[in-house]
């Protein structure tokens, strides 16, 4: 089912280095707070924070999903993130290597599930993960993900 | 692989319960049909009940008109009389036990707020069981009518629907009940319709129709019904004709207002005399059965005698039903009725109703013949529009009467003459100022529905408890809510029950069964924050403004001040309770 995901603006880093998974969604976060989409990058940041502190985003295999709707953003935007060593993310220490923060807009409810669920529909398959973990090139790594939009310029560097 | 197919078939599954999760209207379409099984049940049992009771009484087998002739004189009087005391008897008994506020049978069509008392009714159906099957001159229409509201009510009780749809399945329950005691389901949809519900708005006549179809196909798989009678060659009528047929109208509307006003009176002397009420229903069934000595047809609702006057025969004497004979019948019947009826009996006047119609149709038959000996149209045409005229007038439900006397008689042609008087009827009745057979009192305006428009608020009609989840619920939870519910809103909570937002199925439609959602989202991440919601205060018509704008079709309502999530309303229930209002707007009388 070919998904087109209009305006999404999206970031990604093959080579994350962070302490915890605090550390780790600031990262992201952070590269995309330059982005015209984000209009309060501090504000996007709290809100991801708060609701991995409600309850940790961990799915299992090695993935984790900061996610949060906020009213920092006009539009869905996202930041990839690959850590080798991996992020403790998970609520006993369990070690994300895969990351994918998504900040969506408050209204976007449907397409903000629809997205996620592709996305982790991905993540899910063993070859595919595999495949993200080996891959060098971030325009292929997108790819895999099915976020097929272009990487906007200047996010892209790892 | 095994697990891949139970995922597969759980998924089949929650997609089959989605698709069959009802909407507002379906789930009263289907609770429609249920009551209308139910109702046409209850009917047949309490008909078979009260023949058997009857044959009992007479120990005569067949009952009916026909077992009361046979019957010798002195029993003629007794059987009434012995059946009015056990009837006065069970319902003294029944209110010293039974410490309910009664429904009196007129009730049993109000409908208030779709509570209806279970116990005072049953005692009262079991009364007017004994005054039915021992002949007292009342229709049977009045019990089938309350026992299938009560099961309606019964069932509104245990889903625990909001007022508005509960009394909507009441009126099902009335509907079912006419549709099966006259075998005329369009009459019945519209007869509940045009009396209790006072609208024709789809909200509430689609589910009537639903029930009374429902009625009446039990009523065929267990029993033949037959038409009443089946009008043959009845010609178009002329311009003279129809002239005729508008002094019908007339002489109809008139002996409507006579014959209400006669059980008025009858009903004041019997206040006046101060015996127990056993003795009172006795005297009743005395009066009822001395008139059956010389005329055994006024027993029962007469609708024996009915069909033997639009068959032009009589069953019981040989030859012409003379004008005598028929003016005789009238009397009897209308004094024999009225004094049953004035003295405490359960039942109906709905047949009785209809036999001094179709009498006053074919006494101006008989007028009209000497007067014109070229006149085309023989007795039962008259009598037959007479008997629309006469319960258009008594009822003031026009439409009602119509296509009951149509679904009676399966002619079409008599629908001109029929459509005339009973118009001409409605107004000449009116004409008098008098109560209809079906209007209320004052005494009865303690439910909602009764209440003006201006003075209901959202806190009257909404469904208290409606679903809810914390917003650190886990999705996971929410969409088993979902599935397992037959919603699609659930409210938000925070501490307090303060309503934070609302969850929409339509959101999450597609993603119910998805495990990684489960995984990774929570109630807060799919909440539309700050919905529109209504105050418990707030009057209809501003609530229907804020339906209008949202286009939803259910708002949370709050609580002012606190925010508390105290309920909410679905658009149709509004609009229910809205079309119903509509009906006190006019002037009232």
């Amino acid at each position: 089912m070919p998904i087109v995901y209009l305006d999404m603006a999206v970031s990604v880093n093959l080579d994350l280095n962070a302490a915890d998974a605090t550390d780790a969604i600031r990262q992201l976060a952070s590269a995309l707070v330059n982005l015209p989409e984000v209009t309060d990058g501090a504000q996007l940041i709290a809100d991801v924070l708060a609701r991995e502190t409600v309850l940790p985003t961990y799915v299992g295999d090695g993935v984790a999903l900061p996610h949060a709707r906020t009213d920092a953003v006009t539009t869905q935007v996202v930041a990839v993130a690959r850590s080798q060593k991996g992020v403790p993310f998970g609520p006993k220490g369990e070690r994300a290597h895969l990351i994918v923060l998504v900040g969506c807009p408050r209204k976007e409810v449907s397409s903000y599930l629809a997205f996620s669920r592709v996305l982790l529909r991905r993540l899910r398959m063993p070859k595919v993960r595999a495949e993200l973990l080996t891959m060098k090139e971030p325009a292929k790594f997108l790819q895999l993900l099915e976020l097929n939009a272009e990487a906007p310029a200047g996010s892209a560097a790892s | 692989m095994k697990e891949g197919n139970l995922f597969f078939l759980s998924r089949g599954w929650l997609w089959l319960r989605r698709q069959a999760r009802p909407t507002d209207v379906q789930w009263n379409l289907a609770m429609a049909a249920l009551v209308g099984v139910v109702g046409a049940g209850l009917g047949l049992l309490f008909k078979a009940a009260t023949l058997v009771l009857q044959e009992t009484f007479t120990g005569v087998a067949g009952g009916g008109l026909a077992a009361f002739a046979q019957l010798p004189p002195w029993q003629r009087v007794i059987v009434p009389t012995a059946g009015g005391l056990l009837a006065g008897l069970t319902l003294m008994l029944g209110q010293k036990l039974v410490r309910q506020k009664p429904t009196e049978y007129m009730e049993a069509i109000t409908l208030g707020d779709g509570r209806l008392p279970v116990r005072s009714s049953l005692y009262r159906s079991l009364a007017a069981m004994l005054s039915i099957a021992s002949g007292t001159a009342i229709g049977k229409e009045g019990p089938l009518v309350q026992l299938s509201a009560l099961a309606a009510s019964m069932l509104g009780e245990v889903r625990k629907v909001p007022p508005a749809r509960r009394r909507l399945l009441v009126a099902c329950g009335a509907a079912a009940g006419v549709a099966a005691a006259y075998n005329a389901p369009i009459a019945a949809a519209l007869f509940v319709s045009e009396i209790t519900v006072g609208t024709l708005a789809m909200e509430s006549l689609g589910p009537l129709i639903f029930a009374s179809v429902a009625s009446i196909v039990t009523v065929h798989i267990f029993s033949d019904a037959s038409p009443l009678y089946r009008l043959e060659h009845f010609a178009l009528p002329h311009w003279p004709e129809l002239a005729c047929f508008c002094m019908v109208g007339i002489a109809c509307g008139v002996m409507a207002a006579l014959f209400l006003a006669m059980l008025e009176q009858f009903k004041k002397w019997f206040r006046k005399i101060t015996v127990p009420l056993a003795l009172k229903l006795a005297m009743g069934g005395l009066v009822v059965g001395l008139i059956a000595l010389a005329h055994p047809e006024v027993t029962g609702n007469g609708y024996d005698a009915l069909k033997s006057l639009l068959n032009g025969e009589t069953m019981l004497r040989p030859g012409e039903w003379l004008w005598q004979a028929v003016l005789l019948i009238l009397l009897a019947r209308m004094v024999a009725t009225s004094a049953a009826f004035g003295s405490g009996a359960v039942g109906g006047v709905f047949t009785p109703t209809l036999v001094v119609g179709a009498c006053t149709g074919s006494l101006c038959w008989q007028a009209f013949a000497v007067a014109f000996p070229d006149l085309r149209i023989d007795q039962a045409g008259f009598a037959t529009v007479g008997m629309g005229a006469v319960l258009a007038a008594a009822t003031q439900a026009p439409f009602m009467s119509i296509l009951m006397i149509f679904e009676m008689t399966l002619s079409y042609e008599i629908m001109i003459p029929l459509m005339l008087a009973s118009v001409i009827g409605y107004y000449t009745f009116r004409g008098f100022g008098l109560h209809s057979l079906y209007h209320h009192g004052p005494q009865d305006a303690y439910d909602i529905f009764n209440r003006p428009l201006e003075t209901l608020t959202v806190a009257d009609i909404m469904q208290p408890e409606p679903p809810t989840i914390g917003a650190q619920a886990g999705f996971g939870e929410v969409a088993r809510q979902f599935l397992s519910g037959g919603f699609d809103r659930q409210y938000v909570v925070g501490p307090g029950r303060k309503l934070l937002g609302v969850v929409r199925l339509e959101d999450l439609a597609e993603h119910l069964h998805s495990q990684s959602l489960a995984a990774a989202f929570i109630a807060g991440d799919i909440v539309h924050e700050n919905p529109p919601a209504l105050d418990t205060r707030t009057p209809l018509p501003e609530a229907l403004v804020l339906f209008t704008h949202e286009h939803e079709h259910e708002l949370p309502v709050v609580r002012a001040g606190t925010g508390e999530l105290a309920g909410v309303l679905s658009r149709n229930d509004l609009l229910l309770t809205l079309a119903e209002a509509g009906k006190h707007a006019g002037p009232r009388r």
